[in-house]
This record gives C-alpha cells, structure tokens and sequence, in this order.
C-alpha cells in the first residue's frame, strides 16, 4: 500500500490532543441532593467486577480515537496496485538521422512504420494508442487516438529528420499519458539496443546496415600551415575507400582506407604546404573514386568555406592616402586598390570606394561610396555642395537620435574633433545628418539607388580627426557598416538558422537555387531555416551583373552516423506518477486508491454512529 | 397569623375530613380505645351528645331529664390518648425545592388536627441530633393546637438526626396510651427499627410516615457527579459520593429504593406498624385520605 497524502498523518495529532481533553476537563460535577444514602446502597447492586471492565469504561474513548484514526486514513489516500484491464500503447518513434539508414530499399524508419501499422490491429476505445515523434523537439503524432483511420492517415504525414532523437523530452510526453491511465505500456521504436531499458519496452529496427562517415573535422594552423584531422567511423562491416583532401576544389591528397567493422580512425592531413584557402572539401570515396553507397550518404562528406579572412576590396582615390589606408587596414581585411591616375580609376568591382577630396564624374556601379571632403556636386544626388569655410570649429552631434545610423559614431567623440575648414553642404534632404558644426551637417549617411553612400564635409588636412582615436573607431564603424560578409561561419548543423548578409546592390539573392530576396524585398539580411544536410550555394546577383557565389555546408549529427550502439541504459529508471507523487512501474498495475478510501470512509461513518450510541447510552 | 404551609384553607379541609369520619373512625382516633386495664379507676372527664352505637350504659339520664337529649358520660382513659408526633428535622428533610419539609408539616398538622378533634391530646417532638425537642408541650384542645400550628412553620430542618437515640432519649414516651407517628425519609443509619421495637416495647401503636421526593424516587440526573449530601456539612463523616450515574448506576439505584421502602414495609408489617410512604410531590390530602382508607382507618 502506499501513502499518497503523507501530511495527512498530522490528523493523527488529534489523538493525544483527545487524551488530553479527557485529562483536563473537568470529569464530575457537584450536585446538592438531599441524601446520599440510596446511592450508597446502590452501589452493591452494580454488577461484579467483570473481565475488561476498563474497556468498557474506556471504550467511549477508544471510539472515538478510532475516529480520528480512521479520519487520518482517508486524509492520508492509500492507494494500491491492482490489476487494470485496459492496456493501452504510448510508443516513442525515433525519427532521426540514423533512422534513414536504408538496406534494401527500405529504411529503418520504414519498418518501424510497418510495425506501427500492425500495432492498429490492436487498437479499440479501450485501447487507446500514441505516438510521439521522436526528434529534437518531440510532439505527438497522435495521442490517446482509438480511430484507426485517422491513426492510418496520421502515419502517412510521417517524415524523418535530420536531427537527433531527444528521447528524454519524449519520455516526458508519454509519462503524461502514463498519468491518464497508469495500465499504459511505453515503447521506443528505434534502432538502438538498450541494457537496461526500465518500463519501457524498446523494439530495434536496424538491421546491420552498413555505415562509413566523417564524423567530424579538425583543422589547425601549425608552423604556417593548415593541418586537417577527419574522423572516420566504420560500422557493421569491414570496408575499404578513399579519403580525399580538396582544396580550392582541386584534389590535394588520397588516402586509401581499409577499416574493420566498428572501427573508428583519425586521418591526419598534413605537410601540404596549405598557408590559405578558400574552401576544403573531404569525402569518402569507394575504390573506384565513386561516392560510397552506404546506408546513410550525407555524412560521407565534409566541406568549409574559409569566412575567416574574407578580403573586402577597397579603391582608394585622395591625397590622404596614408590616413585612410591606415585606417582601413586596422580595422579589417581590405585590399586597398590606389589608382595613381584618374583614368586608373575604376569604378565596378569593389566593395567600397573612398573619394577623398574628389569627386567622380561617375558613381560606381557597385558597393558603398565615401566622399570625404567633396569639392563638387556628387552626380545623381540632390545634395549641393559649397565653398569651403574657415574657421575653428568643433562637431557636435545632431538631434538625430532615432537615425538608424547612428551606430557610425560608436566610441566616437565628437566634441574632440576639430577643424578650421568646413566644405558647406545644403539640400541634405534625404540624407541623416550624425555630425554637425555650428549648423553645417558634417557626417552624413544615405543612400542611392540601393547604394550606401557616406559623406564627411571635413577636410582632413585641416582637422585633427585623422591624428585621433576618434578617426579609426569612425573608419571602423564606416566600414562595419559599409562592407559585410555573406555569413559569419561556413559549417552549419541541421536545424540551425543561416543568416544571409546581402551585399550593397543585390538585386537578387539565391540559395539553394531559390530566390529568396530581390530589389523590391531588399533587406540587409535575411533568415533561412537549414533542415537538410548539404553544400548550399549562396549567390547574389549585384546590379551590375556581377554574380558573387558562396558556400555553406550543413552537417548532420555526428551521433547519429555512428551505428556501433549498444547503449547501456535508456536514462529512464523508474516512473514518476507526478499526479500521485509515488513511484512505480506502470503496466498492467494501476494505483487505485478511490475504492480504498470509500471503504475506510464508510467505516468511518459506522464508526461514528457507534459512537453516537454509546454517547446516548451513557447519558441514558 | 397568616400560614403558609398550614393554610386556613387546609384546616378547612381537614375539618370536612373529620366531620366525614365522625362516627367512622375506629382504630386511633377516638372511637372505640381498648385498653388492657378493665375495672381500674377512671376520672370522668366529659359530656357528649349520644350518637347512634355509643354504648347505652353510659347515658347519663339526669342530663337526658334535664335536657330531654341524650348525653353519655367520657372517661379519661378513652377520652384522652395521647398522640405523639416525632419528627425528623435532619437537613435531609428541610433541603429547599424538595418540599419535603412543606409535606412532613402538612401531615402533622392533618393527623394533630384529627387527634385534637377527638379530644385526644398530642406532642410534637422535634429530633434534632441525639435527641428530641418538645417545644410545645402536650397539646389538649383546639386552641393550644392552633397556637401550636402558628409556629410550626417556623421549625428549622438542619443537620443530622438519629432516630433510635433521639426516641429513646425522649422523657416522656408514655406507656399503652397512644400512637406515636415518626415522621421521616428513613434516609439514616440510624437504627430507627430498634427505636420502634422500644416504642412498641412500651406498649406504644406505631406508624411510620415516611415523605420522599421525586428525585429521590426517580433521580433525574446523571453522568459524572459528586454528589453532596445535604448533612454533610454537618457530619464528621464524608457522606459525599463521586458516581458515574449511567444507565446501570439508575438502574441499581432503582433496585435499592426498591429494596430499601420493600424492607420498611416488611419491617413494620412483621411489627404491626402502619407504614405510610408519602411523595413530597403528590396532593397532601388526596394522599392521605387514600393511604388513612387504604389502612381502614376511615370507611
């Protein structure tokens, strides 16, 4: 029996709160009478002592602490394990990675179906069934379900994923069935075996497939020199394959492999005199060069792009040169490309264009342009530009508090920077002016045609900005803004979100061959969901024409290739009757503790109406 | 002086009790006193107008000439029994709202008034501890009597009596002249059986009257009690009981008033002593017109 209500036993306080009732009220009671002798003379005719006279004297009492005894255990909600005839099914479903492991045309995932569709046979009102998909995120397919139709469609939807199985999230969701109905029997389809699997019954639908992958990738940076670790499982069968290193798309080195069953190795790429690259492409390869046909084909590859040193072309037209190149080169990776002539000018093919004291007849076709100190009208902008003012001036910031720009003046201390040249810009209408002095707008920020464009009416050879801090955390917020990189990282888990950062002047952005951003639904970046393992190519379209192509790779689960599993324990020990908070096996048992508590209840009741009587009877 | 016990109204009553036993009564009250000594030396005492079954001998005819109506003669002897009244005055019988004490006055002054109509003479003996009190005298005619009936009223009831010493120890007992009624509970340990055997030893008729109350019959409470004796404030002894009164306790107790009132009625059965038991709760007159019937001593 257990106790489900255990603070219910503090009814049994009452027991010596009751003793010491009868200890200190008062028991007898003086009465005048007139005399006392008939009574004396009674108490011959009280019957003999007889046998357990102090039960009968105290049996009032007795009573009525089996009162509070009985009033205690129904507090208290025993319960007890009977037999339940309905058995109902609860079963997990893995539908992982490993699940499509295939063997003769037929996934494992596919069995596991098939048994499901048997399991209907058994399906009725009193035999309900569920399935929970088993997956990162488990939900349920179907639950506590007793249609069979709808069973069978519900099964059609079923999909496997790329992810792993969260079994103990699953669990969680048939123990809430298991708190319905206690007689409900788990199962976990799936294609693992377990040692000790507690209350739930696992079924293994693998099959000895035969799996080889890279189950993960190691590079370092040693002496100069990329060195690249693969690991590479082997499982449920002897096998031989290439292993080829690619750099840059060109094949660097072969390995031959010959590995056992259950194998698992670490193949080292080394001593290639590899200082950069690109991208790097490792995968297994049969004898003949072929892609392997193994049980599970997208973990036989491993593929990066290299986003760590992405280049960002810059042409830099001014006299100071060694300011603003300084100043680039501190704060990224810039090419800075510096014509000598102005017919070197170039204006396609760059990400950023920097006009210092210069304005082209001509604004580039492609990427963000700074114009500092502009000396003319900036073609195809409304902006007029001035004379030159002297004087000695010191920035200020503007009201523009709300400008999404703002960021450029990051770190940024305008009160510290000073000047004795001004160039007057007007008609700054459609432009954020950040900086300003004594009313002439300084910094300003726009853009032209999908084009960012930077404007900084500050000559900087009369002003102290390029000798200050203030100088490079301005260069470094310009060109944070300015110049982006596609991606932030080239390998990519299933699951993951990859966010795209489009380019100044994509007029249109592919991945994987879709489009999934134009010149109309312009944004600066853009969310995509990766639920499939892969290579995906990001392409962007400029408005020039010009076709910029990156990669990602997205991986699947390193745990899921590895088919050596003879896992110890399922993690699951015991149930939990959250409702009941006790501890049990569910099954055919269930905790039944309404029929226990009426029959102590009614006893209770009887109890208390002998209670009664013996009352009335004592005071006759 | 305004009665409350021994109202007018009552006398009243008594008087028309005693008009319908004239000529009726035999036994105690005038009539016929038998007495043991034949041809011993009588004072003549009275005149009374002859009635019908009055013994012819006794006409006096110088009165019969005189007045051309019979008269016969009295004698002292059959004229003059003296009727003595002991009462208990223990604290038992004087406890307030029992009426006991209302009870035990009325049937003094019934059966004194019933004596003094017909001319027998009577005591009232007050028992108080060991011993009796005589606080009138003996009582001969109507006037006395009333006089005596004035303070009755005022008799206190408190402490303890015994019986046996308070009787035994009274003065003048009288020999074969009289009844003597005890009036009591019998609620005592005192041996008033061997105070009757004494009285009846000196040739005394005896009746025992004994008055209870309802609660003494029928207790009418229960449960867990000290029970104080009304004497035992007075009483060297603790006569206090602590009693669970349940149903056995009623029940047992029932028995022994049972037993107890059985045995007096034996008692003075086996003895040849009048046993009256009075409820302190019952119509004093009706009772004791029933009990006085009951026992022949009216037709």
């Amino acid at each position: 029996m257990y106790i489900l209500v255990p603070l219910g036993l503090l009814a049994l306080i009452g027991i010596p709160a009751l003793i010491i009732i009868y200890i200190i009220k008062p028991r007898y009671q003086k009465r005048n009478i007139t005399s006392t002798y008939i009574w004396k003379l009674s108490l011959k005719y009280r019957k003999r002592k007889i046998p357990l006279e102090w039960l009968q004297k105290s049996l009032l009492l007795l009573i009525q602490i089996c009162v509070i005894g009985l009033i205690a255990t129904v507090l208290i909600q025993p319960a007890v394990q009977v037999s339940s005839s309905e058995v109902e099914k609860a079963i997990i479903l893995d539908v992982s990675y490993s699940m499509q492991a295939t063997n003769n045309k037929e996934t494992r995932l596919d069995r596991a179906i098939k048994q499901l569709e048997k399991d209907l046979n058994s399906v009725s009102d009193e035999n309900k069934l569920t399935i929970i998909l088993g997956k990162e995120e488990p939900t349920y397919l179907v639950r506590r379900e007793s249609s069979v139709s709808l069973i069978k469609y519900a099964l059609t939807t079923i999909e496997a994923t790329y992810e792993e199985c969260n079994f103990d999230e699953a669990i969680k969701l048939a123990n809430t069935v298991i708190d319905e109905n206690p007689s409900t029997m788990v199962y976990y389809y799936t294609d693992c075996q377990y040692k000790n699997t507690g209350y739930v019954k696992v079924m293994d639908f693998s099959n000895n497939e035969w799996n080889i992958a890279i189950t993960d990738v190691q590079k370092e940076f040693v002496n100069g020199e990329y060195i690249f670790t693969a690991h590479v499982g082997n499982y449920n069968k002897n096998a031989n394959a290439k292993l080829v290193l690619s750099i840059d798309d060109e094949i660097i080195e072969t390995k031959n492999l010959s590995l056992k069953s259950n194998e698992e190795i670490d193949i080292t790429f080394d001593g290639l005199d590899i200082f950069s690259y690109n991208n790097v492409r490792i995968e297994l390869l049969d004898n003949n060069s072929n892609p392997i046909k193994d049980s599970l084909e997208s973990d036989n590859i491993y593929f990066e792009q290299n986003y760590d040193n992405v280049i960002h072309e810059v042409e830099l037209v001014g006299k100071t040169n060694t300011f603003m190149s300084s100043a680039l080169k501190a704060n990224g990776n810039v090419n800075i490309f510096t014509p000598k002539e102005e017919k070197e000018i170039v204006f396609t093919d760059k990400e950023l264009y920097v006009f210092d004291s210069y304005v082209p007849k001509q604004l580039p076709d492609d990427g963000t342009v700074w114009f500092i100190n502009p000396t003319e009208d900036i073609p195809n902008l409304d902006l007029v530009v001035g004379n030159v003012v002297t004087g000695d001036f010191t920035m200020s910031t503007t009201n523009n508090t709300n400008s999404k720009f703002k960021s450029l003046l990051d770190y940024v201390n305008p009160s510290k920077i000073e000047a004795t040249q001004l160039r007057v810009i007007a008609n700054t209408e459609g432009f954020d002016v950040l900086l300003e002095c004594n009313g002439y707008p300084i910094l300003l920020v726009g853009e032209y045609n999908n084009a960012k464009i930077v404007i900084l009416a500050l000559n900087l050879h009369y002003s102290n900005l390029p000798i200050t801090m203030n100088f490079v955390m301005l260069i470094r917020n310009m060109l944070k803004y300015s110049v982006n990189t596609t991606t932030n990282k080239g390998i990519y888990n299933v699951g993951e979100k990859l966010t795209i950062n489009a380019k100044t002047r994509t007029s249109e952005l592919f991945f994987d061959n879709s489009v999934i951003m134009n010149s109309i639904s312009y944004k600066d970046s853009m969310e995509v969901e990766l639920n499939r393992p892969g290579i995906f190519e990001i392409k962007q379209v400029l408005s020039n024409g010009k076709i910029i192509i990156d990669k990602i790779f997205v991986k699947t689960p390193a745990s899921e290739s590895n088919f050596r599993y003879t896992v110890d324990s399922l993690a699951v020990d015991k149930y939990v009757n959250l409702e009941l908070g006790i501890e049990g096996m569910p099954g055919a048992n269930v905790f039944d503790y309404s029929k226990l508590t009426k029959y102590f209840a009614i006893a209770l009741l009887l109890l208390i109406i002998v209670e009664w009587g013996v009352q009335y009877r004592e005071q006759y | 002086m305004k009665r409350n016990i021994i109202s007018d109204e009552f006398i009243s009553q008594l008087e028309a009790i005693s008009l319908n036993m004239k000529g009726l009564m035999k036994g105690y009250f005038g009539g016929n006193h038998k007495t043991s000594s034949y041809g011993s030396t009588v004072e003549f005492a009275d005149f009374r107008e002859y009635v019908l079954g009055d013994d012819i001998r006794r006409i006096d005819w110088n009165l019969f000439s005189r007045f051309e109506k019979y008269f016969i003669k009295l004698f002292v002897d059959e004229r003059q029994m003296h009727m003595q009244f002991f009462i208990d005055c223990s604290s038992s019988m004087g406890v307030e709202g029992t009426k006991k004490r209302e009870t035990a006055l009325k049937v003094l002054a019934a059966l004194g008034f019933i004596s003094i109509h017909n001319m027998d003479k009577i005591s009232y003996k007050f028992m108080y501890g060991d011993s009796s009190l005589d606080k009138f005298g003996v009582i001969c005619g109507k006037d006395a009597y009333y006089r005596a009936l004035d303070d009755l009223e005022n008799i206190k009831f408190n402490g303890e009596v015994d019986i046996e010493k308070a009787i035994k120890s009274s003065p003048s007992i009288g020999h074969n002249d009289g009844l003597t009624v005890i009036v009591s509970d019998f609620l005592t340990e005192s041996n008033f059986k061997s105070a009757v055997d004494y009285l009846l030893y000196n040739k005394r008729e005896v009746m025992l009257v004994q008055i209870l109350s309802s609660d003494e019959l029928n207790p009418g409470y229960n449960g867990r009690n000290i029970l104080m004796d009304s004497e035992g404030a007075d009483s060297i002894v603790d006569k206090s009981l602590k009693i669970n009164i349940t149903r056995g306790a009623y029940e047992a107790y029932q028995q022994a008033v049972k037993d107890y009132l059985a045995d007096i009625k034996n008692f003075c059965k086996s003895r040849g002593v009048d046993y009256l038991l009075l409820s302190s709760d019952s119509n004093i007159e009706k009772l004791l017109l029933e009990q006085l019937y009951a026992k022949g001593v009216i037709k």
